[in-house]
């Protein structure tokens, strides 16, 4: 038996150590929100936080998390960051299927906790990972930077001096410009993605701004077509005679 | 709600046709999704229970209103029997009847038992679209709010008592057969429970996922005699291009390929041709079921929901009205869901592992959609160009473009895609 600190609770469970952590959660412990995609570290749908940063469950062995603090889309809502992230998620409805956000959001939330105010660099950065089939990714990119600026005025969890950052500036500008509930959407996103487009500010975040490398790394390669051969498994090619 | 939910939208834009007509409070709308019927829940593009080809909107939009009209007819017919009004005199909105001269007024739900007897009115009057209040708003999404915190259910998702898991790899060509399997090595991993051979899969049952992905890692399958198909595919482009050269195959437009069209200027000719895609749908196909003797159970998430029912009836051997399908929200559909073969493939496991005595099983994996993909997304257009004016002209001419709804009949007027 072996027991996992998740969301706050310890849960006690039955399962081999190489287990990856995304089973125990789903076929175990019954907590489904954390979703199956690729099972390969390659879509970002299981993304869950250990200690805060955020990992691929599904190619984590429980017996590595040992008595560090799992958080799940179940329970990121209990962090500011990742309330906020959710509330974002919802104004701007960056969802349409869903089935990659549980990921997305852990991923979002992870940053903003890390990295109040984002550049596109840092946003790049932290949610290059996370595949969405559907395409929202100008969404989320808007929902990231949305939140950010939220935080900076309101004076939430971190000092005023970011509210003259470049970022929340940008926001404040389109805000202030008279776009409000649903016409934020139409024009927030174009008008977002053509000024940062044209945006000349040095792309790469200091280090100590960098969400720190986690065992799972938060930037794994893109998928591609051709590595066939660690999809499937060696022993499962079809092989002809 | 006959439609299914795959990101489009389509149960918050269908609720509020609805209730654009009905004058509900959308506050109020809550969702269930309509069980397998054609004939009650039938698209009314298709006549069957299909949720695809981006028409739920244009299929539902007359059909929709003239129910929400109709029952507000209704509604309004028992309050006005109830106050000894006319009709006429009664105003709807926001989920209530009003009677403006007297002051009183009363809720859709405390009428909903008198209205229910009320006869259904035969031509009841449209809104005029300017008097529309929700149609054209924007509105918030009914089901993204369980979206966020990890509360939604896909078909995935669906966890039962005492469940086994299940995941399966496929021959990778069409009409492939499985030959020799050694599962020794397979059988010996902690959780494996079963190794199911079937003609043209395997699938290795666990106490969850992580076993049973483990088992099929381990599994040695040799796939036997490549299968006459695989030939066949290769030969495909050749066919088709053959086929092209006969025109026996090819959708054409007689007015785009006329003698006059082609006599116009220079004629450019170019084929395109793409390879076998998997739809990659970000939840794994997955089906879980749960067959008895004399009944089947079925968790998925599909855009066919009638058709699964039956051809789960036909894999199972049992009767349909014998196969209770629970829909779920899709993790992507794509078209990919248009096709029952996940379910299939279940049931064939389920039966399997029934005669060795394990009751319920969840067929899922990442694997196994990538095999399954039914392939077809192939197009292939071959376009004689015309000059005209400096600008370039293409007379529509191409081969229909998703196969799903070729297999399903379709005319061929919604597959030819025309271009100028």
């Amino acid at each position: 038996m072996a027991t996992l600190k998740i969301n706050g609770e310890s849960k006690t469970f039955d399962a081999p150590d190489d287990m990856p952590l995304l089973w125990v959660l789903r076929d175990v412990l019954g907590m489904t929100g954390t979703k199956f995609g690729c099972g390969i570290a390659q879509c970002g749908a299981c993304t869950v936080h250990v200690d805060g940063k955020p990992v691929r469950s599904c190619m984590l062995p429980v017996g590595a998390v040992r008595d560090r603090a799992v958080t799940t889309i179940e329970g990121v809502g209990a962090t500011p960051a990742g309330a906020k992230v959710q509330k974002a998620w919802l104004d701007l409805e960056v969802i349409q299927c869903g089935y990659c956000q549980s990921g997305q959001i852990m991923s979002a939330a992870a940053l903003l906790a890390a990295t109040p105010n984002p550049d596109d660099s840092d946003i790049d950065a932290a949610m290059a990972g996370n595949i969405c089939r559907c395409g929202t990714y100008v969404r989320i990119r808007a929902a990231i930077k949305q939140r950010g600026f939220r935080t900076s005025v309101v004076g939430g969890d971190h000092d005023s001096s970011q509210t003259e950052s470049p970022t929340g500036f940008r926001a404040a500008h389109l805000l202030t410009g008279g776009l409000a509930g649903g016409f934020l959407l139409a024009f927030h996103l174009p008008v977002a993605r053509g000024r940062t487009s044209r945006c000349s500010r040095p792309t790469r975040p200091t280090a100590s701004s960098r969400p720190t490398p986690s065992f799972a790394s938060t930037r794994q390669a893109r998928p591609r077509w051709s590595c066939r051969r660690s999809r499937w498994g060696r022993a499962s090619i079809p092989r002809w005679r | 709600m006959p439609q299914v939910e795959m990101g489009q939208g389509v149960y918050t834009s269908m609720a509020m046709i609805l209730a654009e007509e009905l004058d509900a409070d959308f506050a109020q709308v809550t969702l269930e999704h309509a069980p397998p019927s054609d004939k009650l829940y039938g698209n009314p593009a298709f006549g069957i229970q299909v949720t695809g080809n981006s028409n739920s909107i244009r299929a539902f939009w007359k059909p929709l209103r003239k129910a929400g009209a109709g029952a507000r007819a209704m509604l309004v017919q028992a309050a006005a029997q109830q106050w000894q009004v006319e009709p006429a005199s009664c105003t709807t909105a926001n989920g209530e009847v009003m009677h403006a001269a007297s002051g009183r007024k009363l809720s859709y739900g405390a009428l909903a038992d008198a209205a229910s007897s009320q006869t259904p009115p035969k031509d009841v009057p449209l809104k005029d679209p300017k008097d529309f209040t929700l149609i054209g708003k924007p509105l918030k999404r009914l089901d993204t709010p369980d979206k966020v915190n990890g509360k939604v259910v896909y078909g995935i998702d669906a966890m039962l008592p005492g469940m086994k898991f299940a995941t399966l790899a496929a021959c990778p060509v069409f009409g492939g057969k499985v030959g020799q399997v050694d599962d020794s090595a397979a059988k010996e991993i902690p959780g494996v429970r079963q190794v199911v051979v079937l003609d043209d899969l395997v699938a290795v049952v666990g106490d969850h996922m992580w076993a049973a992905k483990k088992g099929l890692d381990a599994l040695v399958i040799d796939l036997g005699r490549r299968p006459e198909r695989a030939h066949q595919l290769e030969g495909h482009l050749a066919g088709s291009a053959r086929g092209e050269r006969e025109r026996t195959a090819w959708s054409r437009n007689p007015q785009a390929t006329s003698p006059r069209a082609w006599r116009r200027g220079d004629r450019l000719e170019a084929a395109y041709e793409l390879p076998f895609l998997a739809h990659a749908t970000m939840e794994p196909l997955n089906c879980t079921v749960h067959l008895k003797p004399d009944a089947c159970e079925i968790w998925t998430g599909t855009q066919i929901v009638a058709r699964v029912q039956s051809e789960a009836a036909k894999a199972a051997g049992l009767p349909v009205e014998k196969v209770i399908v629970n829909n779920h929200l899709l993790g992507g559909g794509f078209g990919r869901r248009l096709e029952p073969d996940m379910v299939v493939a279940a049931v064939r496991v389920a039966q399997a592992c029934r005669r060795a005595g394990q009751g319920r099983v969840d067929a899922r994996g990442r694997h196994p959609a990538r095999r399954l993909s039914s392939g077809l997304s192939r197009h292939d257009c071959r376009e004689p160009v015309g000059r005209q004016d400096r600008r370039l002209e293409i007379p529509g001419h191409r081969l229909g473009d998703h196969g799903a709804l070729a297999a399903a009949g379709v005319p061929e007027r919604h597959r030819h895609r025309r271009r100028r």
